[in-house]
Protein backbone atom coordinates (compact mmCIF):
# COMPACT_ATOMS: atom_id res chain seq x y z
CA UNK A 1 0.00 0.00 0.00
CA UNK A 2 1.36 3.41 -0.92
CA UNK A 3 1.22 5.69 2.08
CA UNK A 4 0.39 9.34 1.69
CA UNK A 5 1.33 11.93 4.29
CA UNK A 6 -1.81 11.39 6.39
CA UNK A 7 -1.19 7.65 6.37
CA UNK A 8 2.35 8.24 7.59
CA UNK A 9 1.16 10.46 10.42
CA UNK A 10 -1.32 7.83 11.50
CA UNK A 11 1.22 5.04 11.11
CA UNK A 12 3.65 6.92 13.38
CA UNK A 13 0.87 7.48 15.87
CA UNK A 14 0.02 3.78 16.11
CA UNK A 15 3.68 2.99 16.66
CA UNK A 16 3.59 5.19 19.77
CA UNK A 17 0.89 3.00 21.32
CA UNK A 18 2.25 0.34 23.61
CA UNK A 19 0.26 -2.89 23.73
CA UNK A 20 2.01 -5.24 26.19
CA UNK A 21 2.09 -8.95 25.41
CA UNK A 22 -0.69 -11.05 26.86
CA UNK A 23 -0.92 -14.83 26.82
CA UNK A 24 -4.61 -15.48 26.32
CA UNK A 25 -4.43 -19.23 25.78
CA UNK A 26 -4.66 -20.44 29.38
CA UNK A 27 -7.91 -18.64 30.13
CA UNK A 28 -9.46 -19.51 26.80
CA UNK A 29 -8.62 -23.20 27.06
CA UNK A 30 -10.01 -23.30 30.58
CA UNK A 31 -13.29 -21.76 29.44
CA UNK A 32 -13.77 -24.17 26.58
CA UNK A 33 -12.96 -27.23 28.65
CA UNK A 34 -15.66 -29.94 28.70
CA UNK A 35 -16.19 -29.34 32.44
CA UNK A 36 -17.04 -25.70 31.85
CA UNK A 37 -19.06 -26.50 28.76
CA UNK A 38 -21.13 -29.28 30.33
CA UNK A 39 -22.89 -26.74 32.54
CA UNK A 40 -24.04 -24.86 29.49
CA UNK A 41 -25.37 -27.97 27.77
CA UNK A 42 -27.22 -29.01 30.90
CA UNK A 43 -28.94 -25.65 31.15
CA UNK A 44 -30.09 -25.89 27.57
CA UNK A 45 -31.51 -29.33 28.13
CA UNK A 46 -33.36 -27.94 31.11
CA UNK A 47 -34.86 -25.16 29.08
CA UNK A 48 -36.17 -27.57 26.50
CA UNK A 49 -37.50 -29.75 29.26
CA UNK A 50 -39.64 -26.95 30.59
CA UNK A 51 -41.80 -27.05 27.55
CA UNK A 52 -42.88 -30.63 27.88
CA UNK A 53 -43.41 -30.21 31.62
CA UNK A 54 -45.74 -27.42 30.75
CA UNK A 55 -47.57 -29.49 28.17
CA UNK A 56 -48.19 -32.15 30.73
CA UNK A 57 -49.31 -29.64 33.32
CA UNK A 58 -51.63 -28.06 30.83
CA UNK A 59 -53.19 -31.41 30.09
CA UNK A 60 -54.01 -32.05 33.71
CA UNK A 61 -51.41 -34.66 34.55
CA UNK A 62 -49.53 -32.56 37.06
CA UNK A 63 -50.81 -34.56 39.99
CA UNK A 64 -48.74 -37.55 38.92
CA UNK A 65 -45.86 -38.14 41.25
CA UNK A 66 -43.17 -39.75 39.15
CA UNK A 67 -41.37 -38.41 36.14
CA UNK A 68 -39.18 -39.88 33.47
CA UNK A 69 -37.01 -38.48 30.74
CA UNK A 70 -37.04 -39.45 27.08
CA UNK A 71 -34.68 -38.72 24.24
CA UNK A 72 -35.79 -38.11 20.69
CA UNK A 73 -35.17 -41.74 19.77
CA UNK A 74 -37.98 -42.54 22.19
CA UNK A 75 -35.63 -44.13 24.74
CA UNK A 76 -35.91 -43.63 28.47
CA UNK A 77 -32.89 -41.74 29.77
CA UNK A 78 -33.65 -41.32 33.43
CA UNK A 79 -36.29 -40.63 36.00
CA UNK A 80 -36.85 -38.53 39.07
CA UNK A 81 -38.42 -35.34 40.19
CA UNK A 82 -39.33 -32.67 37.70
CA UNK A 83 -36.28 -30.75 36.58
CA UNK A 84 -35.95 -27.20 35.47
CA UNK A 85 -36.90 -23.92 37.04
CA UNK A 86 -40.41 -23.31 38.24
CA UNK A 87 -42.59 -20.90 36.36
CA UNK A 88 -44.16 -18.09 38.30
CA UNK A 89 -47.12 -16.66 36.49
CA UNK A 90 -47.56 -12.93 36.68
CA UNK A 91 -51.07 -11.76 37.60
CA UNK A 92 -53.08 -11.34 34.44
CA UNK A 93 -50.77 -13.59 32.48
CA UNK A 94 -51.53 -16.93 34.13
CA UNK A 95 -52.24 -18.59 30.84
CA UNK A 96 -48.89 -17.71 29.32
CA UNK A 97 -46.80 -20.78 29.64
CA UNK A 98 -43.24 -19.53 29.34
CA UNK A 99 -43.60 -15.88 30.17
CA UNK A 100 -42.55 -13.77 31.97
CA UNK A 101 -40.37 -14.74 34.92
CA UNK A 102 -38.24 -17.83 35.39
CA UNK A 103 -37.20 -18.08 38.97
CA UNK A 104 -34.18 -20.17 39.80
CA UNK A 105 -33.90 -19.91 43.57
CA UNK A 106 -36.93 -20.30 45.80
CA UNK A 107 -38.19 -17.08 47.27
CA UNK A 108 -39.13 -16.83 50.87
CA UNK A 109 -39.93 -13.17 51.13
CA UNK A 110 -43.40 -12.39 49.71
CA UNK A 111 -42.49 -8.71 49.58
CA UNK A 112 -39.73 -9.51 47.09
CA UNK A 113 -41.99 -11.73 45.01
CA UNK A 114 -44.56 -8.97 44.90
CA UNK A 115 -41.96 -6.38 43.99
CA UNK A 116 -40.56 -8.60 41.22
CA UNK A 117 -43.97 -9.08 39.70
CA UNK A 118 -44.78 -5.41 40.06
CA UNK A 119 -41.50 -4.42 38.46
CA UNK A 120 -42.16 -6.71 35.51
CA UNK A 121 -45.72 -5.54 35.05
CA UNK A 122 -44.82 -1.87 35.30
CA UNK A 123 -42.56 -2.24 32.32
CA UNK A 124 -44.61 -4.80 30.46
CA UNK A 125 -46.30 -2.29 28.21
CA UNK A 126 -43.21 -1.33 26.30
CA UNK A 127 -42.73 -4.00 23.70
CA UNK A 128 -39.03 -3.38 23.18
CA UNK A 129 -37.92 -4.27 26.66
CA UNK A 130 -36.39 -7.22 28.40
CA UNK A 131 -36.53 -7.36 32.13
CA UNK A 132 -33.95 -9.25 34.10
CA UNK A 133 -33.66 -9.74 37.79
CA UNK A 134 -30.53 -10.90 39.51
CA UNK A 135 -31.46 -12.75 42.65
CA UNK A 136 -28.30 -11.86 44.45
CA UNK A 137 -27.16 -15.40 45.13
CA UNK A 138 -25.98 -16.51 41.75
CA UNK A 139 -29.43 -16.99 40.31
CA UNK A 140 -31.22 -14.72 37.95
CA UNK A 141 -34.58 -14.41 36.35
CA UNK A 142 -35.63 -13.00 33.09
CA UNK A 143 -38.81 -11.89 31.55
CA UNK A 144 -39.09 -10.81 27.97
CA UNK A 145 -41.89 -8.62 26.86
CA UNK A 146 -40.53 -8.58 23.39
CA UNK A 147 -42.98 -11.26 22.39
CA UNK A 148 -46.52 -11.00 21.14
CA UNK A 149 -49.55 -12.62 22.70
CA UNK A 150 -52.76 -12.36 20.79
CA UNK A 151 -56.17 -13.88 20.19
CA UNK A 152 -56.23 -12.46 16.67
CA UNK A 153 -54.97 -15.01 14.18
CA UNK A 154 -54.15 -12.37 11.56
CA UNK A 155 -51.57 -10.83 13.93
CA UNK A 156 -49.72 -14.15 13.91
CA UNK A 157 -50.01 -14.69 10.17
CA UNK A 158 -48.86 -11.12 9.45
CA UNK A 159 -45.69 -11.68 11.46
CA UNK A 160 -45.11 -15.04 9.80
CA UNK A 161 -45.46 -13.43 6.38
CA UNK A 162 -42.64 -10.92 6.90
CA UNK A 163 -40.48 -13.45 8.65
CA UNK A 164 -38.20 -16.05 7.18
CA UNK A 165 -38.39 -18.19 10.28
CA UNK A 166 -37.96 -21.94 10.05
CA UNK A 167 -40.95 -22.16 12.39
CA UNK A 168 -44.24 -22.78 10.64
CA UNK A 169 -47.90 -22.88 11.54
CA UNK A 170 -49.93 -26.01 10.91
CA UNK A 171 -52.01 -25.70 7.75
CA UNK A 172 -54.35 -28.47 8.90
CA UNK A 173 -56.48 -28.26 12.01
CA UNK A 174 -59.30 -30.81 12.50
CA UNK A 175 -62.85 -29.71 11.89
CA UNK A 176 -64.57 -28.02 14.80
CA UNK A 177 -61.38 -26.40 16.10
CA UNK A 178 -60.51 -22.78 15.62
CA UNK A 179 -57.65 -20.51 16.63
CA UNK A 180 -58.01 -19.36 20.24
CA UNK A 181 -54.73 -17.62 21.04
CA UNK A 182 -51.06 -17.52 20.18
CA UNK A 183 -47.65 -16.38 21.35
CA UNK A 184 -44.66 -15.37 19.30
CA UNK A 185 -41.26 -14.67 20.83
CA UNK A 186 -38.15 -13.46 19.12
CA UNK A 187 -34.51 -14.27 19.35
CA UNK A 188 -31.91 -11.53 19.36
CA UNK A 189 -29.40 -11.43 16.60
CA UNK A 190 -25.80 -11.81 17.72
CA UNK A 191 -24.81 -8.57 16.01
CA UNK A 192 -27.56 -6.53 17.68
CA UNK A 193 -27.26 -7.05 21.43
CA UNK A 194 -29.80 -5.36 23.69
CA UNK A 195 -28.83 -2.11 25.34
CA UNK A 196 -29.12 -1.52 29.06
CA UNK A 197 -31.41 1.44 29.73
CA UNK A 198 -32.25 1.11 33.39
CA UNK A 199 -31.03 -0.60 36.50
CA UNK A 200 -32.04 -0.55 40.11
CA UNK A 201 -30.80 -2.20 43.28
CA UNK A 202 -33.39 -3.27 45.82
CA UNK A 203 -33.60 -6.01 48.43
CA UNK A 204 -30.03 -6.89 47.54
CA UNK A 205 -31.08 -7.74 43.99
CA UNK A 206 -30.32 -5.95 40.79
CA UNK A 207 -33.10 -5.18 38.33
CA UNK A 208 -32.30 -4.45 34.71
CA UNK A 209 -34.27 -3.26 31.74
CA UNK A 210 -32.76 -3.71 28.33
CA UNK A 211 -33.93 -2.21 25.10
CA UNK A 212 -33.95 -4.35 21.99
CA UNK A 213 -32.57 -3.02 18.78
CA UNK A 214 -34.64 -2.36 15.68
CA UNK A 215 -35.49 -5.35 13.56
CA UNK A 216 -35.70 -7.90 16.34
CA UNK A 217 -39.19 -8.85 15.22
CA UNK A 218 -37.72 -10.41 12.13
CA UNK A 219 -36.35 -13.26 14.23
CA UNK A 220 -39.02 -15.66 15.42
CA UNK A 221 -37.72 -17.98 18.09
CA UNK A 222 -40.83 -19.43 19.64
CA UNK A 223 -44.30 -19.91 18.28
CA UNK A 224 -47.26 -21.27 20.13
CA UNK A 225 -50.79 -21.52 18.85
CA UNK A 226 -53.79 -22.94 20.66
CA UNK A 227 -56.95 -24.14 18.97
CA UNK A 228 -60.16 -25.01 20.80
CA UNK A 229 -63.56 -26.43 19.94
CA UNK A 230 -66.98 -25.68 21.41
CA UNK A 231 -66.56 -28.38 24.06
CA UNK A 232 -63.42 -26.70 25.31
CA UNK A 233 -61.05 -29.36 23.97
CA UNK A 234 -57.77 -28.00 22.76
CA UNK A 235 -54.83 -28.53 20.48
CA UNK A 236 -51.55 -26.83 21.39
CA UNK A 237 -48.78 -26.43 18.85
CA UNK A 238 -45.40 -25.24 20.13
CA UNK A 239 -42.40 -24.67 17.93
CA UNK A 240 -39.05 -23.49 19.16
CA UNK A 241 -35.60 -23.03 17.68
CA UNK A 242 -33.06 -24.65 19.97
CA UNK A 243 -29.34 -24.97 20.40
CA UNK A 244 -29.51 -28.66 21.14
CA UNK A 245 -28.76 -31.53 18.83
CA UNK A 246 -30.82 -34.68 18.73
CA UNK A 247 -28.31 -36.34 21.03
CA UNK A 248 -28.56 -33.82 23.85
CA UNK A 249 -32.26 -33.11 23.84
CA UNK A 250 -34.46 -34.75 26.42
CA UNK A 251 -38.07 -34.39 27.27
CA UNK A 252 -39.74 -35.10 30.52
CA UNK A 253 -43.13 -36.69 31.00
CA UNK A 254 -45.02 -38.43 33.76
CA UNK A 255 -44.12 -41.98 34.74
CA UNK A 256 -47.16 -43.49 33.04
CA UNK A 257 -46.00 -42.19 29.65
CA UNK A 258 -44.93 -44.49 26.88
CA UNK A 259 -43.32 -43.47 23.63
CA UNK A 260 -43.47 -44.59 20.07
CA UNK A 261 -41.32 -43.39 17.18
CA UNK A 262 -43.22 -41.85 14.32
CA UNK A 263 -42.17 -40.55 10.92
CA UNK A 264 -43.12 -37.11 9.74
CA UNK A 265 -41.77 -36.26 6.31
CA UNK A 266 -40.66 -32.71 7.12
CA UNK A 267 -38.80 -33.58 10.34
CA UNK A 268 -35.76 -35.73 11.09
CA UNK A 269 -37.11 -37.34 14.27
CA UNK A 270 -40.54 -37.81 15.75
CA UNK A 271 -41.94 -39.46 18.87
CA UNK A 272 -45.44 -39.80 20.22
CA UNK A 273 -45.71 -39.69 24.01
CA UNK A 274 -48.97 -40.97 25.42
CA UNK A 275 -50.69 -42.73 28.28
CA UNK A 276 -51.35 -46.28 27.21
CA UNK A 277 -54.06 -46.71 29.85
CA UNK A 278 -55.73 -43.49 28.75
CA UNK A 279 -56.18 -42.57 32.39
CA UNK A 280 -54.65 -39.16 31.85
CA UNK A 281 -54.75 -36.71 29.02
CA UNK A 282 -51.19 -37.31 27.90
CA UNK A 283 -51.07 -37.23 24.15
CA UNK A 284 -48.15 -35.38 22.57
CA UNK A 285 -46.08 -35.57 19.43
CA UNK A 286 -42.54 -34.20 19.55
CA UNK A 287 -40.64 -33.50 16.37
CA UNK A 288 -37.06 -32.42 15.77
CA UNK A 289 -35.06 -31.33 12.76
CA UNK A 290 -31.74 -29.70 12.01
CA UNK A 291 -31.64 -26.24 10.47
CA UNK A 292 -28.82 -24.03 9.16
CA UNK A 293 -27.06 -22.38 12.09
CA UNK A 294 -28.37 -19.07 13.42
CA UNK A 295 -26.14 -16.96 15.70
CA UNK A 296 -28.14 -15.37 18.46
CA UNK A 297 -27.85 -14.05 21.97
CA UNK A 298 -28.90 -16.31 24.78
CA UNK A 299 -31.00 -14.39 27.27
CA UNK A 300 -31.70 -17.40 29.41
CA UNK A 301 -28.08 -18.23 29.98
CA UNK A 302 -26.62 -14.90 30.90
CA UNK A 303 -24.30 -14.30 33.79
CA UNK A 304 -23.94 -11.33 36.03
CA UNK A 305 -20.67 -9.48 35.84
CA UNK A 306 -19.37 -6.41 37.51
CA UNK A 307 -17.11 -3.73 36.21
CA UNK A 308 -15.36 -2.43 39.26
CA UNK A 309 -14.37 1.18 39.11
CA UNK A 310 -12.74 3.37 41.71
CA UNK A 311 -15.43 3.84 44.32
CA UNK A 312 -18.38 1.88 43.10
CA UNK A 313 -19.41 -0.67 40.58
CA UNK A 314 -21.68 -1.01 37.62
CA UNK A 315 -23.32 -4.34 37.18
CA UNK A 316 -24.52 -5.68 33.92
CA UNK A 317 -25.76 -8.88 32.41
CA UNK A 318 -23.17 -10.50 30.23
CA UNK A 319 -25.03 -12.07 27.35
CA UNK A 320 -23.73 -15.30 25.98
CA UNK A 321 -23.94 -16.10 22.34
CA UNK A 322 -25.98 -19.08 21.33
CA UNK A 323 -25.94 -21.09 18.16
CA UNK A 324 -29.43 -22.15 17.20
CA UNK A 325 -29.25 -25.32 15.17
CA UNK A 326 -32.53 -27.17 15.32
CA UNK A 327 -36.27 -26.86 15.53
CA UNK A 328 -38.39 -28.75 18.02
CA UNK A 329 -42.10 -28.89 17.55
CA UNK A 330 -44.60 -30.19 20.08
CA UNK A 331 -48.23 -30.91 19.31
CA UNK A 332 -50.55 -31.86 22.14
CA UNK A 333 -54.21 -32.54 22.40
CA UNK A 334 -56.52 -33.80 25.08
CA UNK A 335 -58.89 -35.50 22.64
CA UNK A 336 -57.40 -36.11 19.20
CA UNK A 337 -56.30 -39.58 18.25
CA UNK A 338 -52.75 -40.08 17.05
CA UNK A 339 -53.75 -40.21 13.39
CA UNK A 340 -55.21 -36.73 13.66
CA UNK A 341 -52.20 -35.48 15.60
CA UNK A 342 -49.96 -36.82 12.83
CA UNK A 343 -52.05 -35.01 10.22
CA UNK A 344 -51.53 -31.76 12.11
CA UNK A 345 -47.81 -32.52 12.37
CA UNK A 346 -47.52 -33.29 8.65
CA UNK A 347 -49.09 -29.95 7.83
CA UNK A 348 -46.34 -28.00 9.62
CA UNK A 349 -44.07 -27.32 6.66
CA UNK B 1 0.10 -7.76 7.57
CA UNK B 2 0.73 -11.49 7.56
CA UNK B 3 0.45 -12.55 3.95
CA UNK B 4 0.57 -16.28 4.51
CA UNK B 5 -2.80 -17.23 5.90
CA UNK B 6 -3.29 -20.23 8.13
CA UNK B 7 -6.01 -22.58 7.08
CA UNK B 8 -7.42 -25.10 9.46
CA UNK B 9 -9.54 -28.13 9.46
CA UNK B 10 -11.31 -27.68 12.79
CA UNK B 11 -12.89 -31.08 12.75
CA UNK B 12 -10.17 -32.85 14.72
CA UNK B 13 -7.98 -31.85 17.64
CA UNK B 14 -9.68 -28.50 17.65
CA UNK B 15 -8.30 -27.43 21.03
CA UNK B 16 -4.71 -27.94 19.94
CA UNK B 17 -5.46 -26.10 16.74
CA UNK B 18 -7.05 -23.27 18.64
CA UNK B 19 -3.92 -23.01 20.75
CA UNK B 20 -1.81 -22.69 17.63
CA UNK B 21 -4.17 -20.06 16.26
CA UNK B 22 -3.99 -18.10 19.51
CA UNK B 23 -0.24 -18.16 19.40
CA UNK B 24 -0.10 -16.96 15.82
CA UNK B 25 -2.90 -14.41 15.73
CA UNK B 26 -3.22 -13.41 19.39
CA UNK B 27 -0.65 -10.56 19.48
CA UNK B 28 -1.96 -8.90 16.30
CA UNK B 29 -5.58 -9.29 17.35
CA UNK B 30 -4.78 -7.80 20.76
CA UNK B 31 -3.31 -4.70 19.09
CA UNK B 32 -6.34 -4.53 16.79
CA UNK B 33 -8.78 -4.69 19.73
CA UNK B 34 -6.66 -2.18 21.66
CA UNK B 35 -6.81 0.24 18.75
CA UNK B 36 -10.61 -0.01 18.63
CA UNK B 37 -11.29 0.00 22.35
CA UNK B 38 -8.47 2.32 23.45
CA UNK B 39 -8.34 0.36 26.66
CA UNK B 40 -5.86 -2.43 27.23
CA UNK B 41 -7.95 -4.38 29.75
CA UNK B 42 -11.01 -4.29 27.51
CA UNK B 43 -8.78 -5.43 24.66
CA UNK B 44 -7.67 -8.43 26.72
CA UNK B 45 -11.32 -9.30 27.40
CA UNK B 46 -12.16 -8.87 23.73
CA UNK B 47 -9.29 -11.14 22.73
CA UNK B 48 -10.42 -13.87 25.11
CA UNK B 49 -14.00 -13.63 23.90
CA UNK B 50 -12.84 -13.70 20.29
CA UNK B 51 -11.06 -17.02 20.65
CA UNK B 52 -13.84 -18.55 22.71
CA UNK B 53 -16.34 -17.56 20.05
CA UNK B 54 -14.02 -18.80 17.32
CA UNK B 55 -13.92 -22.16 19.04
CA UNK B 56 -17.66 -22.50 19.44
CA UNK B 57 -18.38 -21.07 16.02
CA UNK B 58 -15.88 -23.34 14.30
CA UNK B 59 -18.69 -25.01 12.36
CA UNK B 60 -19.24 -21.72 10.54
CA UNK B 61 -15.63 -21.57 9.37
CA UNK B 62 -15.32 -22.81 5.82
CA UNK B 63 -12.48 -25.25 5.56
CA UNK B 64 -9.74 -24.01 3.29
CA UNK B 65 -10.81 -20.37 3.47
CA UNK B 66 -8.64 -17.65 4.99
CA UNK B 67 -8.69 -17.69 8.73
CA UNK B 68 -7.55 -14.15 9.34
CA UNK B 69 -10.64 -12.21 8.06
CA UNK B 70 -12.88 -14.66 9.90
CA UNK B 71 -11.03 -14.10 13.18
CA UNK B 72 -10.89 -10.35 12.67
CA UNK B 73 -14.62 -10.27 11.99
CA UNK B 74 -15.22 -11.95 15.36
CA UNK B 75 -12.76 -9.60 17.09
CA UNK B 76 -14.43 -6.62 15.45
CA UNK B 77 -17.98 -7.54 16.53
CA UNK B 78 -16.76 -8.44 20.01
CA UNK B 79 -15.01 -5.08 20.38
CA UNK B 80 -18.09 -3.26 19.12
CA UNK B 81 -20.18 -5.09 21.72
CA UNK B 82 -17.82 -3.90 24.43
CA UNK B 83 -18.07 -0.33 23.16
CA UNK B 84 -21.86 -0.53 23.24
CA UNK B 85 -21.73 -1.72 26.81
CA UNK B 86 -19.74 1.36 27.74
CA UNK B 87 -22.86 3.33 27.02
CA UNK B 88 -24.01 2.20 30.45
CA UNK B 89 -21.90 5.01 31.80
CA UNK B 90 -24.34 7.53 30.37
CA UNK B 91 -27.05 6.14 32.62
CA UNK B 92 -24.87 6.19 35.68
CA UNK B 93 -22.94 9.42 35.57
CA UNK B 94 -21.54 8.96 39.04
CA UNK B 95 -19.91 5.69 38.10
CA UNK B 96 -19.08 6.48 34.51
CA UNK B 97 -15.85 5.35 32.97
CA UNK B 98 -13.15 7.59 34.25
CA UNK B 99 -10.91 9.23 31.72
CA UNK B 100 -7.91 7.51 33.25
CA UNK B 101 -9.50 4.12 32.68
CA UNK B 102 -9.12 4.71 28.96
CA UNK B 103 -5.66 6.14 29.02
CA UNK B 104 -3.65 3.06 29.69
CA UNK B 105 -0.68 2.67 27.39
CA UNK B 106 -2.01 5.31 25.01
CA UNK B 107 -0.50 8.80 25.24
CA UNK B 108 -3.14 11.35 26.17
CA UNK B 109 -3.06 13.37 22.96
CA UNK B 110 -3.16 10.29 20.77
CA UNK B 111 -6.11 9.03 22.76
CA UNK B 112 -7.87 12.33 22.33
CA UNK B 113 -7.38 12.13 18.56
CA UNK B 114 -8.46 8.48 18.35
CA UNK B 115 -11.62 9.17 20.34
CA UNK B 116 -12.69 11.65 17.69
CA UNK B 117 -13.43 8.59 15.53
CA UNK B 118 -16.13 6.02 16.11
CA UNK B 119 -15.05 2.51 17.11
CA UNK B 120 -15.89 1.22 13.63
CA UNK B 121 -13.75 3.92 12.04
CA UNK B 122 -10.87 3.21 14.40
CA UNK B 123 -11.04 -0.44 13.32
CA UNK B 124 -11.12 0.57 9.69
CA UNK B 125 -8.16 2.94 9.88
CA UNK B 126 -6.08 0.46 11.86
CA UNK B 127 -6.90 -2.36 9.45
CA UNK B 128 -6.01 -0.25 6.47
CA UNK B 129 -2.84 1.41 7.71
CA UNK B 130 -1.29 -1.00 10.16
CA UNK B 131 -2.38 -4.27 8.62
CA UNK B 132 -2.44 -3.06 5.04
CA UNK B 133 -5.68 -4.83 4.32
CA UNK B 134 -7.37 -4.32 0.99
CA UNK B 135 -10.88 -2.88 0.92
CA UNK B 136 -12.18 -6.27 -0.16
CA UNK B 137 -10.67 -7.88 2.93
CA UNK B 138 -12.00 -5.10 5.13
CA UNK B 139 -15.43 -5.58 3.59
CA UNK B 140 -15.42 -9.16 4.90
CA UNK B 141 -14.69 -7.89 8.40
CA UNK B 142 -17.00 -4.88 8.45
CA UNK B 143 -19.76 -6.41 6.31
CA UNK B 144 -19.94 -3.20 4.31
CA UNK B 145 -19.19 -2.86 0.61
CA UNK B 146 -15.62 -2.07 -0.39
CA UNK B 147 -16.75 1.13 -2.12
CA UNK B 148 -18.53 2.42 0.99
CA UNK B 149 -15.54 1.48 3.12
CA UNK B 150 -13.16 3.41 0.89
CA UNK B 151 -15.22 6.58 1.34
CA UNK B 152 -15.50 6.04 5.05
CA UNK B 153 -11.80 5.38 5.35
CA UNK B 154 -10.90 8.57 3.53
CA UNK B 155 -13.13 10.64 5.79
CA UNK B 156 -11.84 8.93 8.93
CA UNK B 157 -8.20 9.24 7.88
CA UNK B 158 -8.60 12.95 7.22
CA UNK B 159 -10.29 13.48 10.56
CA UNK B 160 -7.71 11.53 12.51
CA UNK B 161 -4.72 13.03 10.74
CA UNK B 162 -6.24 16.49 11.22
CA UNK B 163 -6.62 15.90 14.95
CA UNK B 164 -3.06 14.64 15.21
CA UNK B 165 -1.66 17.61 13.33
CA UNK B 166 -3.41 19.93 15.80
CA UNK B 167 -1.76 18.24 18.73
CA UNK B 168 1.52 17.35 17.06
CA UNK B 169 2.51 20.22 14.78
CA UNK B 170 5.90 18.57 14.26
CA UNK B 171 4.15 15.97 12.10
CA UNK B 172 3.58 18.69 9.53
CA UNK B 173 7.21 19.87 9.86
CA UNK B 174 8.51 16.36 9.30
CA UNK B 175 6.39 16.18 6.20
CA UNK B 176 7.82 19.45 4.94
CA UNK B 177 11.42 18.42 5.42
Amino acid sequence: MNKNSDDKIIYDMYNKIDTPDYDVSKEVLEKISPKYHSKVVLKRILIVSIIICLCVVALGAARLLGWQNFNLYGEKTGSGSPIGPAITPVPGHEDDSLIPIHETPPYENPEIIEYNNQFSLEHADDEVRIIMIDHGNGGYGSGSDSGIRTDDFSTITDIMRINKSPLKLPSYIPEGYSFARGNVDFYIDEDSPPELIFTEEKYGHVYFIYKLQEGYKENIYFLKTTYTNKKGNRIDCFSIITSTTVDNTEYQASEIAVTKSIEISTFDYGIWIYDKQKTYNLNTIILHKKIPQIDSIDLSNSVLTSIHLKNSSVQEMEFENMMLISVDCIISSDTLDVEELIKVAESIN
Amino acid sequence: MEKTEMTYDFTTDSEQKLEAIMKKYGPALLRYCHSILCNYHDAQDALQATFIKAYYKKASFKEGSALSPWLYRIAYTTSMDILRKRKFATFFPSVGLQEKECQDYIPEKILSALLKLSGADRALVYGRIMEERSYDELALIHKISATALRKRYERARKKLAGALKEDYPYYTKTEET
